[in-house]
């Protein structure tokens, strides 16, 4: 597989590394899948607002579908965001060093973020 | 002699993006990256929100009365179904279909009315609060 992917390439492509990235694809799909999960997401999430608000007004959410769902909605949302924004940044910043602190920047931004989220979800938690 | 990049500037340049007429493909496919974009940094500044409020450096209700976060709020509405109408579009033509002229603009058509009803009616969920 990977010699006959190999074969299509010249001696120079090789030694510059030129060619696929060989993760392009998976990303590509990744983004399709998260945006079809973020929908039902949305309504789960506007679900546990709504009937929220409608019991008690005082108290911080805490019951588990409510917590479950911001927690889903937030990762998978800046996950789908991140990926985009990812692709933003290639297409706008020809410098490549630029390119590449501007990516792991976001990078780190994004999941210190999502991890940051996750944790505090976890703190609410009380199953009722 | 000239020299590679005096070549390079003295060479007819294809026409800019500002001479088109905008129309409803361009106008959208460059709206869905800035509202993404947009829906990024408002996403995360509304987790860190979040966050902060867990961790006892801010009180949520703080915001109860403000009304530059009430109009920030139904901009990220907004944004998030227009976003998602036009994303709808994408993966439609992820499956192959819909790329006539015809099809891409209805289908925009379409993607514009749907997101200000869902924005309608999600702003009319949150302001439905009956004690």
């Amino acid at each position: 597989m990977k010699d006959s992917y190999n074969s299509m390439r010249s001696g120079i492509a090789k030694a510059k590394n030129l060619g696929s990235s060989k993760h392009g694809s998976s990303e590509w799909i990744a983004q399709r899948i998260s945006a079809i999960a973020i929908i039902p997401l949305t309504l789960w999430l506007i679900y546990n607002i709504c009937t929220y608000k409608f019991f008690n007004n005082d108290q911080p959410p805490s019951d588990f579908s409510w917590i479950v769902s911001l927690a889903l909605f937030l990762m998978i949302c800046l996950h789908h965001a991140y990926i985009g924004m990812v692709v933003v940044i290639e297409d706008y910043v020809k410098c490549l060093k630029l390119r590449y602190f501007f990516i792991i920047t976001l990078k780190l931004l994004t999941y210190f973020t999502i991890i940051m989220a996750a944790f505090m979800t976890t703190q609410h938690i009380s199953l009722v | 002699m000239n020299s590679d990049s005096d070549l390079k500037s003295r060479r007819p340049l294809s026409p800019h993006l500002t001479i088109y007429k905008p129309q409803i493909t361009s106008v959208l496919s460059i709206l869905h990256r800035i509202s993404g974009v947009a829906l990024y940094f408002s996403f995360l500044g509304l987790t860190w929100l979040y966050i902060l409020a867990s961790l006892g450096y801010f009180e949520i209700s703080n915001l109860d009365n403000c009304q530059l976060f009430k109009i920030f709020t139904y901009l990220v509405i907004f944004g998030f179904f227009f976003h998602l109408s036009t994303g709808v579009r994408h993966l439609l033509w992820d499956t192959g279909y819909f790329f006539s002229v015809k099809a891409v603009e209805i289908t925009g058509i379409i993607a514009i009315i749907s997101s200000i009803i869902l924005t309608y009616f999600a702003i009319s969920l949150i302001n439905f609060n009956p004690v």
